[in-house]
């Protein structure tokens, strides 16, 4: 079977693009770790988006005789974020931070947190439409230990080494419980060699009695790899043999919004979308619905009733091609189809007898979904004729 | 030894893989995510896989397992993703391109044709990248897909006719 629509076909698909270096480094790197994670799953694009950008480089040498730090209030402005702006300038539920670590090859500063209703202009929706605008925000600043620039976003090194910001609960292992459950936004902006980036989750102030963390690691994922945590106290901490940087700050936030009951309904909530999503990955609920691609002439001798009137017997052209048309109950279709010559459907049937067993019926395809499904098949007899026939899911009681 | 066992079969199927991933989903980051989800899923079942037997076909069947429970997903960024989802090479139709007719010419048709698969029924898609993309042999993608040889035999047939409808060739 080769003829210009092969040509076609095999040019336009030839594979053209590779999987980046890194990638396939992080895959390896991931193997590494005693924990396999399976990647948590983004609530929205947008913040998936706003995740990817957060991805910088390590690389460019350049050094900045003075540098120029934004405030927090620029940083919100740079990202296009006037609202958040004018929180940090109001002072509108912000707590100042400004304490600086050292880890691996960078110096983090967390700068401020701000937490409340309605303090940003870019909103998180979750699937249904559900904006969930209760939030907080913390501000980090990166900055390379040896003083030498982060990549701008427009280089082309930028995009090479991940750093993740994200908080932890005190109580809760940081792999099962980080920024990846807690319905995530991220904004990042470079500025004369320094990585900014504002966070923002679901309000963490209920936790405030119990104890929040921020972590920033050079890392797409957190694993137990990078952080520790004591299962008597639910004290976490940066494991001190990580190659990278592990960083850990205490988030001081308002302990008079501390509320041990809303604390663990988010808890229940955040860990209830983790399910929801292990679910969905794992393909459970209306996911498995009717999916025509499992449709096999096993599952439907054994699930379905043949309709009498459908079936129509045909045999082969000089070529090897049958013909057929068929009309059923407002549903329609026609085939033409080689069923003999090596290339046929049929052809391993015939050669090796196969008449009488599964392989000796083919799906044609399907219309309709649910008990409406009409599924169309074909089968290869012994007599050298074909039966066409359609089924309905269910069976004649 | 596990570690070393994935950095070859990344190493050796990783681009095909990749290709196969690009084409199930809609944007970079897409595939990037459903790429590295199927390689840790094949460390997971490193122990199931024998170098020697070719894998990938395996590795395939682990890729469309995970792109299919995780379908409702990409369906949602579809609209989102759309805007970015021409590959590199049909966005660099650029000033060297237009010097030379002929090539921007083929790209575009090249263009037309992944369209016309992408819009095909899953059913007639996955054969056609597995066919034509991948070059597996049919019982190959049988066992990718789990259907017998005859059905992806019609099923490719049925995705040629529609192809050959839709892109009016002879």
């Amino acid at each position: 079977m080769s003829d210009k629509l092969d040509e076609l076909l095999k040019d336009a698909l030839t594979p053209s693009e590779e999987p980046s270096v890194w990638l396939n480094q992080s895959i390896v790197r991931k193997a590494k770790g005693d924990n396999i994670m399976k990647k948590p799953f983004f609530k929205t694009m947008p913040v998936a988006a706003a995740l990817a950008i957060g991805i910088l480089a390590a690389g460019s040498l350049t050094t900045y005789a003075a540098w120029k730090y934004l405030s927090v209030e620029q940083v919100a402005e740079d990202v296009g974020d006037e609202k958040l702006a004018d929180t940090f300038r109001d002072k509108n539920g912000t707590i100042s931070v400004n304490e600086s670590q050292i880890s691996g090859n960078y110096k983090v500063t967390l700068k401020e947190i701000a937490s409340g209703k309605n303090l940003s202009d870019f909103m998180v929706t979750e699937d249904d439409g559900t904006i969930r605008d209760d939030r907080t925000y913390a501000v980090v600043s990166i900055e390379k230990k040896d003083g030498s620039a982060m990549p701008d976003t427009s280089d082309d090194d930028y995009g090479k080494v991940p750093i993740l910001v994200t908080p932890f609960i005190k109580g809760e292992a940081p792999w099962q419980m980080n920024i990846f459950y807690m319905n995530v936004g991220a904004s990042t902006t470079v500025k004369n060699g320094v990585m900014y980036q504002i966070i923002d989750c679901d309000n963490l102030e209920a936790f405030a009695g119990r104890g929040v963390y921020l972590g920033v690691l050079d890392d797409q994922f957190v694993d137990n790899t990078s952080y520790a945590i004591d299962k008597e106290t639910g004290e976490i901490t940066p494991k001190k043999d990580y190659d990278g940087m592990n960083i850990l700050f205490n988030l001081p936030l308002d302990k008079s919004k501390a509320d041990e009951e809303a604390a663990n309904k988010q808890l229940a909530q955040w860990r209830g979308d983790a399910e929801g999503d292990d679910a969905e990955q794992e393909g459970t609920g209306d996911q498995k619905q009717a999916d025509e691609e499992e449709w096999t002439p096993e599952k439907v001798m054994k699930e379905c009733s043949l309709i009498k009137e459908s079936v129509q017997k045909v045999k082969a052209d000089k070529d090897g091609y049958v013909s057929l048309n068929w009309k059923y109950q407002g549903g329609s279709g026609s085939t033409e189809m080689l069923v003999e010559t090596k290339d046929g459907v049929f052809a391993d049937v015939i050669k090796e007898g196969k008449y009488g067993t599964p392989e000796a019926t083919t799906i044609l395809g399907s219309t309709g979904s649910g008990e409406d499904a009409l599924i169309e098949t074909l089968t290869c007899e012994k007599d050298g004729t074909y039966t066409f026939a359609l089924y309905r899911p269910g069976k004649a009681k | 030894m596990k570690v070393t066992e994935l950095e070859k079969c990344i190493e050796l199927y990783g681009k095909d893989i990749y290709a196969f991933c690009r084409q199930l989903t809609y944007s970079r980051q897409e595939a990037d995510e459903l790429y590295q989800d199927t390689f840790l899923k094949v460390m997971e079942l490193l122990y199931k896989i024998k170098m020697e037997d070719n894998p990938k076909s395996y590795i395939l069947s682990i890729a469309l397992r995970l792109w299919k429970n995780s379908k409702r997903k990409y369906a949602r960024r579809r609209q989102i993703a759309d805007m970015e989802s021409l590959t590199e090479e049909e966005q660099g139709i650029g000033e060297d391109a237009y010097s030379l007719e002929d090539e921007v010419v083929a790209r575009e048709r090249a263009r037309e044709v992944r369209d016309a698969v992408r819009e095909l029924a899953d059913k007639y898609r996955m054969p056609v990248y597995l066919y034509y993309m991948e070059e597996l042999s049919i019982p190959d993608i049988a066992g990718v897909l789990k259907i017998p040889k005859g059905t992806v035999k019609s099923r490719l047939y049925q995705a040629r006719k529609l192809l050959r409808e839709r892109l009016e060739v002879e």
